[in-house]
């Protein structure tokens, strides 16, 4: 039993111990701060008011913020002198110039594709991937924990890393041009890697009752599973992966920026060469389809749920 | 083949009147289908060529030996330097954001202000979450040059919009029959605001801004782009020019101190929750 324990019930014992010592730290701090003073109330009984630590956390606080001021170079005078400096831009991004329309028209097309084809791929692969690394379907098998602990730790890894990174390294694989392929491969590992968590959270907290009885009957685990889990999941799988599309839509469009595709690659050349105008016709096309986009996925969520 | 095995009518009953395909799932089903074929077509795969494996396997074996010099190091570009700036600009940009999201936040709750105040700030949190981070950088760059600070500023910015609407949602929940008790006992509106709603917001407002920090530390590489700091640059340069044990030793150090950050983030927030 103790073997099996899975690296979640580690992480998990772990996390008590720290809390643990971290109530024995605050005990220690308790003695050395001073202690409030005691109230006495009408009738004689004398009341010992909790101590307020709020003091305390706020001077560490604005340590660390004074550190960090020193830092990042903060300079909130700097801000409100140069502040008209941005009038400028804005007043000529949003005069957006309606005869780019047309190339930003196949651009935002380009990045829409990119963005369905990679949460398609990534949402296809996650379903399998979800079923072999959920613990409560294999805790029987010593062998598969022990599997399943290093696919999870190693797509919590997978996690850490934003979608650009993945984008830049994966547009050094192919060939010069091939900025759209690599957005897609860049979104479907990002889909991937946060849908297959999603998914087996949800599938670990089901009831397994109806699984357990269909395996009873001597099927094997995979056709117990799409018999008894599947139906239970598959709405709630859609409905993550519309919910991935919609922040993939939103990141592809800053995947252009390393010459990943999409209308990040001219939103980078308007902005650079000083065309606000036609950055502006850009955002707005942008601002339209993503709101379209989410608001019709939306509509789509509300009825899977 | 299987009939003779169930005995049972009922079973068979219950097997025929199973739910079959009903035409919105096949329509849905043919949509998804053309959907993806359509993005099929204007993706072209013509990139593939004998240079990516070979680059593939340089970058794997760069990748397991990061340069000792940056992740250990301690000059201008090693990991303990720009992984401190990358903390630096994500804390105070998310406390930037706080500040500013709490009192739009405040505006754009439904139980407090009239319908049409509250539309117009929802509408501008919107906008602000659908500008790409980079555009907000540009603009902020014009401001206050390039560095660490404008990084601060667009973490800040870009942090707005999630961070009011969870707390708009926070708000949105207050339980009023505390400050009709606090009403009961002659409280003043100072106190009311101070003991009935200060408390009930305390923890789910902290408990975002964990969670947002949290993000924005990820998201660092993205500020690097537009040259606000931090070691998302460094980072994306060093994949670029194919300075792969850099990019290690960055990519090391960036993920170390994501999972950090995630561990504590987790710890505090199950114990505001």
């Amino acid at each position: 039993m103790r073997k099996t324990s899975s690296s979640k019930n580690e992480s998990k014992s772990f996390k008590q111990s720290f809390l643990k010592n971290w109530k024995s730290v605050a005990s220690v701090i308790d003695r050395i701060l001073p202690k409030p003073k005691q109230v006495v109330l009408a009738d004689g009984t004398k009341v010992d008011p909790p101590r307020s630590t709020s003091i305390y956390v706020s001077i560490i606080l604005l340590i660390i913020i004074l550190y960090f001021v020193n830092i990042t170079e903060f300079n909130i005078i700097l801000l409100f002198k140069n502040f008209t400096n941005i009038f400028e831009f804005t007043s000529r991004i949003f005069k957006p110039d309606f005869s780019y329309y047309p190339e930003v028209i196949l651009k935002v097309i380009e990045t829409i594709r990119m963005a369905l084809l990679g949460t398609f791929v990534g949402a296809i692969a996650s379903l399998p991937v979800a079923y072999f690394i959920s613990a409560n379907l294999h805790k029987d098998t010593k062998v598969a924990m022990f599997f399943i602990n290093i696919v999870k730790a190693s797509l919590s890894l997978l996690r850490t890393f934003p979608m650009l990174v993945y984008a830049q390294i994966i547009l050094l694989l192919f060939a010069a041009g091939s900025g759209p392929l690599t957005g897609t491969i860049a979104v479907s590992i990002f889909t991937f890697s946060i849908l297959t968590k999603m998914l087996y959270e949800y599938i670990e907290t089901l009831d397994l009752g109806a699984f357990e009885a269909i395996e009873s009957t001597g099927v094997t685990k995979l056709k117990a599973f799409t018999t008894a889990i599947l139906p239970e999941i598959i709405s709630v799988y859609y409905s993550y992966s519309l919910y991935c599309f919609d922040i993939n839509i939103r990141h592809s469009t800053i995947l252009g920026y390393v010459g990943a595709g999409g209308i990040g690659v001219i939103l980078k050349r308007t902005l650079q060469s000083d065309n606000y105008e036609q950055s502006g016709m850009i955002l707005l096309v942008v601002f339209v389809a993503i709101l379209s986009i989410e608001a019709v996925s939306k509509a789509i969520r509300r009825r899977l749920a | 083949m299987n009939e003779k095995h169930i005995v049972n009518e009922n079973v068979i009953s219950q097997y025929n009147n199973a739910p079959k395909m009903s035409r919105a799932k096949i329509i849905s089903f043919v949509a998804v289908i053309i959907l993806v074929l359509w993005s099929i077509m204007g993706i072209s795969f013509d990139g593939f060529n004998g240079k990516g494996f070979e680059v593939a396997m340089r970058l794997l074996g760069s990748f397991l030996e990061p340069n000792k010099i940056i992740l250990f190091g301690d000059n201008a570009y090693s990991v303990r330097v720009l992984g401190l700036e990358t903390l630096a600009i994500a804390f105070l940009g998310t406390i930037f954001g706080a500040l500013m999201a709490i009192p739009i936040a405040f505006l754009a709750a439904r139980n407090i202000m009239p319908k049409f105040v509250n539309l117009f700030f929802q509408g501008t949190i919107t906008g602000i979450r659908v500008f790409p981070v980079f555009v907000i950088g540009v603009a902020v760059i014009k401001i206050t040059g390039f560095g660490p600070f404008a990084g601060v500023i667009t973490m800040g910015i870009t942090s707005i919009g999630m961070m009011t609407k969870l707390y708009v949602e926070a708000i949105e929940g207050i339980n009023k029959n505390v400050l009709e008790a606090l009403d009961a006992t002659g409280c003043s509106t100072f106190q009311k605001i101070r003991f009935g709603i200060i408390p009930q917001l305390t923890a789910q407002f902290l408990s975002t801004a964990i969670y947002r920090f949290e993000i924005n530390v990820k998201n660092a590489a993205v500020l690097g782009l537009v040259g606000a700091g931090g070691i998302g640059g460094p980072l994306l340069n060093a994949i670029s020019a194919g300075r792969f044990s850099d990019a290690s030793a960055y990519l090391i150090g960036l993920g170390v101190m994501v999972l950090i950050i995630e561990f504590f983030s987790n710890v505090i927030r199950e114990k505001l929750a």
